[in-house]
């Protein structure tokens, strides 16, 4: 689907027209549904996120200003959403858990599906929720450690460290994962 | 491994990272989206619930005070329902103390004699002030109003002063109490001398004249009363004639120093012109040139 039919159906559903959004859904629901799967704990979720942050997409639709890819627009509601969902938590930046039941797990699953990047994925989902989302929002999506201090409410100290000891513990499993394939 | 080599391996992995979320999310969305569209109008109708606040704080101020105004009326109600309650008890009070007075006879008695003697005590005194004064009250029934009066209160107050006092206290104020009682008694009359003869012997008149003094405030309060009401009698005497007694009266003295007669006139409805000859009118004349 190219940009220009797209843009058409844009301008529709910011008019509110129920087909138009929901073919704009279609288009980028998959996409979002990734972003949404790496900042939540669960599918469920997930979903959830998704759910909240489309809805946010089509309601505040005249917010958007034109400037950027509506992409990447439509991308920043889901990762906003998704830390709203991780605030509601409140869950505490959990220490990085190096339970073997966690690695076994993980092991086993790389071993029934060994595709690339899902590793990576599998890999991710495995890191504790506060590493994640910090490694999601500096890696993935790109936001400074000032940005990630001030949407998360920590220190940027603490966005920094944390961040290093995600990479570490990233590290870590990547080589184990590379001697046990 | 580097960090930048981690970071672009995840970056890669997970921007491409693609999963299809469940086929019913979007019904989900669709039912949230219409939902959102009936929140909207959701809005004004909140806003009329806080429109609301203004009058029901109105009304209940409204329902307190009319809970307050029924309150105060049955309360007002309840304290008229006592009083006569009250006033019905008071005869019952009154018999039972009667009988109680029957009981001690004696101090009943005594009370009995004294007051005739104080009731004209009483009329004197008035009799001797008002001469005092120099009002001469051609009204006997005057008179004979304000004592009876007096002799009322003054028997209520005898009464109450007899139960509370100790007859040992009354005796002992007797005889410095007796003095003043002479003093009121002096004026020339025949009864005073009754009254002189039978304090010395009887006791119990002296226990009485230890009342007069309790008395005196209510002379004092008559003697203001009665000024005012002779004070009203004057004016009713004057108004028979009122024109007459003014013109002798500005006559005798202003024709003295004016050597002129002066005219009174007066009209139905009761303004008054003295014309107090020309010789004012000229001396003003004088004056002005």
């Amino acid at each position: 689907m190219d940009s220009t039919k797209i843009d058409i159906l844009w301008t529709k559903s910011q008019q509110n027209d129920r087909k138009a959004q929901a073919a704009i859904y279609q288009v980028f629901s998959s996409k979002m549904f990734g972003v949404c799967l790496r900042y939540a704990d669960s599918n469920f979720e997930a979903e959830d996120i998704l759910q909240t942050g489309f809805v946010k997409v089509f309601t505040k639709a005249h917010l958007y200003d034109g400037k950027g890819s509506l992409e990447g627009w439509i991308r920043r509601i889901m990762v906003n959403t998704a830390i709203e969902f991780y605030r509601q938590r409140k869950k505490a930046f959990a220490s990085l858990s190096d339970n073997e039941e966690d690695v076994l797990l993980l092991k086993s699953d790389l071993a029934a599906d060994n595709t690339g990047y899902k590793d990576l994925v599998q890999l991710i989902n495995a890191l504790p929720i506060g590493y994640r989302t910090i490694f999601n929002m500096y890696v993935v999506e790109g936001y400074s450690h000032r940005d990630i201090a001030s949407m998360l409410n920590i220190s940027e100290s603490n966005s920094k460290s944390q961040l290093s000891r995600a990479r570490a513990w990233l590290k870590e499993r990547l080589i184990k994962m590379e001697i046990v394939g | 491994m580097k960090d930048q080599d981690v970071d672009k391996l995840f970056r890669d992995a997970l921007q491409k990272h693609e999963a299809s979320p469940s086929a019913d999310l979007w019904q989900k969305i669709e039912r949230e989206l219409e939902h959102e569209g009936e929140v909207l109008p959701m809005i004004p109708t909140k806003t009329r619930r806080f429109t609301w606040k203004p009058y029901a704080a109105a009304a209940s101020l409204f329902i307190l005070c009319g809970a307050t105004f029924f309150v105060m009326r049955n309360t007002d109600i309840s304290s008229v329902q006592h009083g006569t309650a009250h006033v019905e008890r008071l005869p019952e009070s009154k018999a039972s103390e009667g009988t109680a007075a029957d009981s001690d006879q004696q101090v009943s008695e005594d009370n009995v004699v004294p007051k005739n003697e104080r009731q004209q005590l009483a009329s004197k005194t008035i009799e001797r002030t008002n001469r005092q004064d120099g009002i001469t009250s051609n009204d006997t029934r005057k008179d004979e109003l304000v004592t009876m009066e007096f002799t009322d209160r003054e028997e209520t107050i005898i009464a109450a002063n007899s139960e509370r006092l100790a007859p040992e206290a009354i005796t002992a104020r007797h005889e410095p109490l007796s003095d003043v009682q002479q003093v009121v008694i002096e004026p020339s009359n025949t009864q005073l001398a009754q009254l002189e003869v039978a304090s010395p012997h009887t006791q119990p008149v002296y226990v009485e004249v230890t009342d007069v003094e309790p008395v005196k405030p209510l002379l004092e309060r008559f003697d203001g009363e009665d000024d005012e009401m002779f004070a009203a009698s004057e004016v009713r005497k004057v108004k028979g004639g009122i024109l007459n007694g003014i013109k002798n009266l500005v006559n005798e003295n202003v024709s003295a120093i004016t050597g002129r007669e002066v005219n009174i006139g007066a009209d139905a409805e009761g303004s008054l012109r003295i014309d107090i000859g020309n010789g004012l009118a000229r001396n003003r004349n004088k004056n002005r040139k």
